[in-house]
C-alpha cells in the first residue's frame, strides 16, 4: 500500500508540472487573443470536462495494443489521459487567479532592490495552479482502474475484496497517508492563494504555435480519436435507447443529483469559506478519503439506529457527493472570494445598469466556476453504486457496464447523451439566470 | 442585506423542492408489493428475466445493478453493512461466494422451491438458504491464429516464459473461485508455489476476465483464463478463438452457478418466494441459455437448447463442489492481497 501510495504521489507531481505547464501556454495564449478566437480556444480547452473520465480509456482498450506487456506505453497513454483532463481545471484556476502577462508589474517587482517578494510568492498563482492539479491527478481512479495502473485508489479498493474484511476505522487508517498529503495540499493552497496572488503578474510572452501544438496534440490523442471511435455506432444505437424504459429515467435521476448536489454544496462552500474558515480542514478531510471510503463511510453512518428510516432515500447519497466534492467547492469559492473585487461590485451597485455589471461581474462567473463540479458529479460511478436508491439508479453505472459488455451501440448513444447534458444544462442554468436578471432589469426600470 | 439573502433564495429552494420530489419518489409503502432484487448478473441479460417474470405473475422487479467497476464488492458490501435494514428482497448473485459471505453472517432465510428439487445437491444449500442455476464455466481460451492446436497447452506451462498467456487478478468473481479450488486440492503452500512461479514466468495478471478475453481475442496473448460467457462475447465478435475446459489437478471442471438467495429481512416473502421458484425454474435456464452469454442449466431440460450449451452440458457431472471452498475463500483473500501487496 505504501508503494503505490509514493508512486501515486510522485506521478502526481510530475504529471502536475506538466499539466500546469501545458495549461500556463495555453492560458497565456488565451490572453493574447481577442473575441472569437478567444472563444473557440476556450471552448476547446475546457471540451474534456464533458466526456466521461473512463472513455479514453476503454476506446484504447480497442486497440490491438498489449499496454499491460508494455508499461512505459500505458503510463505514457494515462499521463495524456489525465493531464487532458485536469488542464480545464487549471485553466479556470488561472482565469480565476487573474494570471496575467503584464510585464510593468513584474518589471517593477524586478527593478525593487530587496524584493520583498519571495520566490513562493512571486508565483503564487503557478504554485496554486500545480497543487490544484497535483490533488486531482492524485485522486483519480476510474481511469487508472481501467488501464491498471498502480495506483493507491486501486489498492484501497482490492483491499476490500471479500467483503468485510475492513472495519470503518480500519478502512479509514488504511487512507490515512494520501488524506494527511491532501489535507497538507489544501492547506498550502489555501495559505498561498490570498487575494494578494491576484496582483501577482509573470512578464512572458506566451509562445502561440506551442500552446496550439500542446491542445492539438491532447485533444487528439486523449478525446477526439477515443471518441470517434466510441460514437462510430451510435445512431443505431439511439433506436434501440430509445426503446428501453431506463434511458430517459436513469438520465434525469443522475442530472437531478448532479443539480441538487451542487447547489447545495455552492451555498455551503460560501457559508464555510465566509463564516467559518478555521474549519476548512474539518469539513474538507472526508472528502478526500476518496469515493470508496466515503461511500463506506456514509453506508455505515446511515446505519445509525435514528438514520436508518433514511437509508434507502436520496440523502446518503446527496450528502457523499456533497462531502466529496466539498474539497474542490472550498477551492472554487476562495478563487470566486479572491477573485471578484468586492469594490467593483460596489461600484457596479451605484451604478444604473448594476443588475447587468453585477450578472458579470458575480453571477456568470459564479456559475461557470461551479460547472466543472456539476460535470464531476454528474460522471460519478462509486458513489452512485454504493448509495443511489435502488428507485432511482443513475446513468454512469449503466454506462460503464455496457463498456464491460461490448454494447457498442447502446454505448455509443449513451455516450453521445453523456456527452451533450452538460453542456445544455449549463446553457439552461445561464438562459433561466439571465432571464431571472431581465426581469429584474425591467421591474427596476418600471418602479 | 435583505437583498443579499434574497439573492441566494434560489440556492436553498431549489435543492430543498428537489429533495422533497426525490423523497416522495424513493417512498416504498407497505401495501407496494414490487420486489427489491439485487442483482450481479449483467443487466443486459437479466432485464429479459425480470420483464418475463413482471408477465407472468403481476410482481413488478425493482432491480439494483452492480457495476464492473465494483466486480460485485458493491451489492454483497452493501447489504454486509446495512445488515437487517437492507432494502433488498432477493439476491441474485453471478457466482457463489457472495451469498456464503451473507449466509455466513446468518442474513439469509432458507426456502426450498418447488423448482429447488431440480437443481443437483452440489449446487445448492441443503437447508435451501441459497440455490444455483444456469452457470458458466472456467475455459481456457485459443488465439487460433497464434496456435491452431490446443492440444499442448498443459505443456504450455513448462515454457519458461508465459508471457503470453493472461488471468484476471484472482482477488474477485470466478478467478477466486478457481484459485479456491486450487488450494483445496493443491494445498496452500504448494499453490503459493506455483502462482509465484507463473507470475515469475511473466503470466500477465490483467484486470478482469474480460480483458484476459480481450488480450488472446486481438492476439496480444496465445492464451487467456476465462469463463464461457466471456468466450462466446469473442465467438459473436468472429474473433479468431477456441476454448478448452480449465481442469483441475484431479480432473474435475469448474463449473460456476448463478445463486439466489432470499434476505431475512424481507417483509415481501410471498413474492419473493414466487421469484427464487422462477429463477431456479426450467423455464428461466431455457432463457439463459439461450440469451448470448450461453449459461448452462443445471437442472434437466426438455427443451432443445443450443449446440454449444449441449456441448457445456456434459461437463457439469463432473464439476467440482463448490460448497467445500467456502472456508479457503478468507486465507487466500489474505495471501493474494499480501503477495499484490495491497494489505
Amino acid at each position: 500500500m505504501i508503494d503505490s501510495f509514493i508512486i501515486s504521489l510522485l506521478r502526481a507531481l510530475i504529471l502536475a508540472l506538466l499539466t500546469c505547464f501545458c495549461s500556463r501556454q495555453v492560458y497565456l495564449t488565451f490572453l493574447s487573443l481577442r473575441g472569437r478566437q478567444r472563444f473557440w480556444l476556450a471552448l476547446l480547452t475546457l471540451f474534456p470536462l464533458i466526456i466521461p473520465p473512463l472513455l479514453p480509456a476503454y476506446a484504447y482498450s480497442a486497440f490491438k495494443i498489449n499496454f499491460q506487456t508494455q508499461p512505459i506505453l500505458n503510463e505514457f497513454f494515462y499521463g495524456l489521459i489525465v493531464i487532458s483532463k485536469t488542464l480545464p481545471f487549471v485553466f479556470i484556476a488561472l482565469y480565476f487567479i487573474k494570471y496575467s502577462t503584464q510585464s510593468s508589474a513584474i518589471l517593477c517587482d524586478k527593478l525593487k532592490p530587496n524584493s520583498s517578494l519571495s520566490f513562493i510568492k512571486r508565483n503564487a498563482a503557478l504554485f496554486v495552479a500545480t497543487t490544484l492539479a497535483g490533488l486531482i491527478i492524485f485522486h483519480e481512479y476510474e481511469i487508472a482502474s481501467l488501464m491498471r495502473i498502480r495506483h493507491w485508489t486501486i489498492d484501497v479498493f482490492n483491499a476490500h475484496a471479500g467483503g468485510l474484511s475492513h472495519t470503518i476505522i480500519g478502512s479509514i487508517k488504511m487512507v490515512s497517508a494520501p488524506l494527511t498529503t491532501s489535507l497538507f495540499a489544501i492547506f498550502i493552497l489555501i495559505r498561498i492563494h490570498t487575494p494578494q496572488t491576484q496582483k501577482i503578474t509573470l512578464a512572458r510572452s506566451p509562445n502561440q504555435s506551442f500552446a496550439y501544438i500542446i491542445l492539438t496534440l491532447l485533444l487528439l490523442t486523449s478525446f477526439i480519436v477515443p471518441y470517434l471511435i466510441v460514437i462510430k455506432g451510435a445512431w443505431g444505437g439511439f433506436y434501440e435507447i430509445l426503446q428501453t424504459n431506463w434511458m430517459l429515467q436513469e438520465t434525469f435521476n443522475s442530472i437531478i443529483f448532479a443539480i441538487v448536489s451542487t447547489l447545495c454544496v455552492a451555498f455551503l462552500s460560501h457559508l464555510v469559506v465566509s463564516s467559518l474558515p478555521k474549519f476548512i480542514p474539518f469539513f474538507i478531510a472526508p472528502g478526500l478519503c476518496g469515493t470508496l471510503i466515503l461511500g463506506l463511510l456514509i453506508l455505515a453512518f446511515f446505519q445509525i439506529t435514528f438514520l436508518q428510516s433514511l437509508a434507502h432515500s436520496i440523502l446518503p447519497l446527496t450528502l457523499a457527493q456533497i462531502i466529496y466534492i466539498f474539497p474542490l467547492a472550498i477551492v472554487v469559492r476562495i478563487f470566486i472570494k479572491n477573485s471578484i473585487q468586492q469594490s467593483s461590485l460596489t461600484s457596479a451597485h451605484l451604478l444604473s445598469n448594476k443588475e447587468k455589471l453585477n450578472w458579470k461581474l458575480y453571477h456568470l462567473p459564479t456559475i461557470l466556476a461551479h460547472f466543472p463540479l456539476f460535470c464531476i458529479l454528474w460522471f460519478d460511478i462509486t458513489l452512485n453504486t454504493l448509495l443511489a436508491p435502488t428507485s432511482l439508479p443513475g446513468i454512469f453505472p449503466r454506462l460503464y457496464n455496457l463498456m464491460h459488455y461490448n454494447e457498442n451501440e447502446k454505448l455509443s448513444a449513451t455516450v453521445v447523451i453523456a456527452v451533450l447534458v452538460p453542456p445544455i444544462i449549463l446553457a439552461l442554468v445561464l438562459f433561466i439566470s439571465r432571464i431571472g436578471i431581465l426581469c429584474k432589469i425591467k421591474k427596476t426600470s418600471g418602479n | 442585506m435583505k437583498k443579499n439573502s434574497r439573492s441566494k433564495l434560489p440556492f436553498v429552494l431549489i435543492p430543498v423542492c428537489l429533495i422533497i420530489i426525490f423523497l416522495l419518489m424513493t417512498y416504498r409503502s407497505k401495501s407496494d408489493k414490487s420486489l427489491i432484487v439485487y442483482c450481479s448478473h449483467d443487466s443486459i441479460f437479466a432485464e429479459e428475466v425480470f420483464q418475463r417474470f413482471t408477465q407472468k405473475t403481476g410482481i413488478k422487479v425493482t432491480p439494483r445493478y452492480d457495476t464492473e467497476a465494483s466486480k460485485s464488492l458493491g451489492l454483497t458490501e452493501k447489504i454486509l453493512r446495512e445488515g437487517k435494514n437492507t432494502d433488498c428482497d432477493v439476491y441474485w448473485s453471478n457466482e457463489m461466494f457472495s451469498v456464503a459471505a451473507l449466509q455466513e453472517k446468518n442474513l439469509l432465510r432458507p426456502f426450498k422451491a418447488n423448482n429447488w428439487q431440480r437443481i443437483p445437491n452440489k449446487f445448492k444449500d441443503k437447508d435451501g438458504l441459497w440455490s444455483g442455476f444456469g452457470a458458466r464455466m472456467r475455459v481456457v481460451i485459443f488465439n487460433t491464429e497464434k496456435y491452431p492446436s490446443t492440444t499442448n497447452f498443459k505443456e504450455s506451462f513448462i515454457e519458461d516464459d508465459l508471457s503470453a498467456q493472461a488471468i484476471a487478478l484472482p482477488l474477485y468473481g470466478t478467478t477466486l473461485t478457481h484459485f479456491a479450488l486450487l488450494q483445496k486440492q493443491l494445498g496452500k503452500t504448494q499453490l503459493q508455489a506455483l502462482y509465484e512461479t507463473w507470475r515469475k514466468k511473466g503470466l500477465q495478471v490483467v484486470a478482469g476476465n474480460g480483458p484476459s478475453r480481450n488480450l488472446v481475442a486481438n492476439g496480444n496473448c496465445t492464451y487467456g483464463w476465462t469463463d464461457t460467457d466471456d468466450y462466446f462475447g469473442a465467438v459473436d465478435k468472429n474473433a479468431p478463438v477456441s476454448m478448452l475446459p480449465a481442469k483441475l489437478p484431479d480432473g474435475k471442471t469448474i463449473i460456476i452457478p448463478n445463486t439466489v438467495a432470499i434476505l431475512d429481512s424481507t417483509d415481501r416473502k410471498a413474492a419473493a418466494e414466487v421469484f427464487v421458484d422462477y429463477l431456479l425454474s426450467e423455464e428461466n435456464e431455457v432463457l439463459l441459455a439461450k440469451s448470448s452469454s450461453r449459461q448452462i442449466p443445471l437442472g434437466k431440460v426438455n427443451e432443445k437448447l443450443p449446440q454449444e450449451v449441449q456441448n457445456l452440458q456434459r461437463f457439469i457431472d463432473e464439476a467440482a463442489d463448490l460448497r467445500e471452498i467456502f472456508a479457503e475463500r478468507t486465507p487466500l483473500l489474505n495471501w493474494l492481497k499480501e503477495t499484490h501487496k495491497i494489505k
